[in-house]
């Protein structure tokens, strides 16, 4: 009786989900960030990968990369990864990242197949965020500043 | 001799007696998850007994040998993922094993603190939904997926994921301890054992749980001993036993902690025993929280492991895993065994709802707190 008068003043836990978003914590594994000035396209990624999700592509692209001169990069089929980030860790050269961006439904399967060039694009979901992989030193990858603040209200 | 196919759903027995009535419990029923129990009753009691597992085998162990040491960590874990980090370990042990790493101490703490965190989290999982639905106690089941999902968000705070970790790879944890970890995890264990004390008395005290339970499916010691049940279900029956004080592994050998046992076996004490084992893991996170050494975290293990074999004994939730990895000198494992506690609890089962009422059999499959995956790997 006391339990259940008392959960009348309790203020609720659910939240109302695309407007409101949880809080998620530093160094959440979500999608990968691929640097792609810094991939030499060795492919441990690709060796390590337990769900094999990761191919080595070619890039054709009018840029230049001295460190990777066949130009090729990890693609990720995301329909296969589980988000371990075995890749992000092996990856000698500290060319993949972790992103907070876990929205990643599609209405075309094939659209799962991301490109090196949409892997490097900086990710949306930017809350709380700070890598805590590559940010330690400074000197590798990049530390995002926290644009949005995301609370429930 | 040829055995014909059990048929599925009601049928009449052709070779028992007459009266009896041969009922599959499962695969589709709400409790019994990915496993069918073939029950033979007579009126309202249970003649026999036989559970049919293998609905959700994936050959874990075949599927190890394509693939390296460290991308075996994420799909052998896969079989519970209320129980990850236990899984995860005891396949690592035997690999530091076979290459000669040495975790450092505060790697080994750091892997403590998580397995623990997995013991409560599993055991909070098994008391809302094995012990609490199947008794009909829809409270319990509330609170305490409400309090899991306190400790699920620690765990992800520290390793990435909020169930599938793969935190622990060979030479140690992946990352140290974040940022404000520690003080937020002395917070909840603070609000925990206030907890504790409110599910005493909303469940394990209350009369309605004790007249269920009480009594229900006894095993007794040199049954238990015999049939080889581990974990809680056989220190339920009086045994006391477990790798965290007869093989050390981790942390566990500084950390100061009891094993509690009950002498009576039945499903009430089943019950109590993952309570009881709750308040421990609470005590040895915070011993850990207070000897943790400073220093580094992991050392850097090669990828390819020397000839020979080891095993890997962890105390899991659901009892003793253990892991037998063969290297060849490759970068992959030539053979891995695994033996859980969820599979070898079930041998119990036929034994335990003979002559029983139908109405008990839920919650004597709850008090084993079987998981159909891992048994069936």
């Amino acid at each position: 009786m006391y339990e259940g008068i008392k959960h009348i003043f309790k203020h609720t836990f659910t939240m109302k989900y695309p407007y409101q978003k949880v809080l998620l914590p530093k160094g959440f594994r979500g999608r990968h960030l691929l640097y792609m000035d810094k991939c030499t396209g060795c492919g441990i990624c690709a060796w390590i990968c337990p769900e094999r999700c990761i191919s080595m592509v070619p890039v054709t692209d009018n840029k230049e990369y001295p460190q990777n001169p066949e130009k090729r990069f990890p693609q990720y089929w995301y329909a296969r990864c589980c988000f371990c980030h075995f890749c992000t860790e092996y990856c000698p050269t500290g060319a993949l990242d972790y992103t907070p961006d876990y929205e990643l439904a599609e209405y075309d399967r094939e659209l799962l197949l991301w490109s090196p060039e949409r892997l490097s694009r900086p990710p949306t979901n930017i809350g709380e965020y700070q890598s805590v992989f590559h940010g330690k030193d400074g000197n590798q990858g990049v530390t995002f500043e926290p644009v949005i603040k995301q609370k429930s209200k | 001799m040829t055995t014909e196919p059990p048929s599925p759903g009601i049928s009449i027995s052709k070779t028992a007696e007459p009266s009896t009535l041969d009922v599959s419990v499962g695969p589709q029923h709400p409790g019994s998850g990915h496993c069918r129990i073939l029950i033979r009753v007579d009126g309202d009691y249970i003649v026999s007994a036989d559970p049919d597992i293998g609905y959700v085998h994936r050959g874990c162990e075949k599927i190890a040998e394509y693939r390296n040491y460290v991308s075996n960590i994420p799909h052998l874990e896969r079989p519970n993922i209320a129980d990850a980090i236990h899984l995860n370990w005891g396949y690592v042990l035997p690999i530091e094993e076979l290459q000669g790493v040495v975790v450092p101490p505060r790697g080994k703490y750091i892997s403590t603190i998580a397995a623990e965190m997995n013991r409560i989290m599993s055991h909070l999982y098994g008391l809302a939904i094995m012990q609490g639905v199947f008794s009909g106690h829809t409270t319990i089941f509330m609170w305490a997926f409400g309090d899991r999902d306190l400790f699920i968000e620690l765990a992800e705070m520290l390793t990435g994921a909020r169930l599938t970790y793969s935190f622990l790879v060979p030479g140690g944890p992946r990352r140290d301890l974040p940022f404000g970890f520690e003080d937020r995890l002395s917070r909840l264990l603070d609000y925990f054992e206030k907890r504790l004390v409110e599910y005493d008395r909303i469940f394990f005290s209350n009369p309605s749980v004790i007249a269920r339970a009480k009594g229900i499916g006894v095993l007794k010691r040199e049954d238990a001993k015999k049939l080889g049940v581990v974990g809680p279900v056989l220190r339920a029956s009086g045994v006391k036993y477990d790798v965290r004080k007869v093989e050390p592994y981790g942390a566990y050998a500084d950390l100061e902690f009891d094993i509690p046992t009950f002498e009576e076996g039945d499903s009430y004490s089943r019950y109590l025993i993952r309570f009881e084992e709750m308040k421990q893991s609470v005590r040895i996170i915070r011993q850990a929280l207070e000897k943790i050494p400073k220093g580094p975290i992991a050392r850097k293990a090669p990828l390819v492991a020397p000839e020979g074999e080891a095993t890997g004994r962890v105390e899991s939730s659901r009892g003793e895993i253990t892991y037998l990895v063969m290297g060849d000198n490759s970068d992959k494992p030539s053979r891995v065994k695994i033996m859980n506690g969820s599979f070898r609890n079930l041998i119990a089962l036929p034994f335990l709802v003979r002559n029983v009422h139908v109405a008990d059999m839920p919650i004597i499959y709850g008090s084993l707190d079987y998981w159909p995956v891992e048994a069936d790997r």
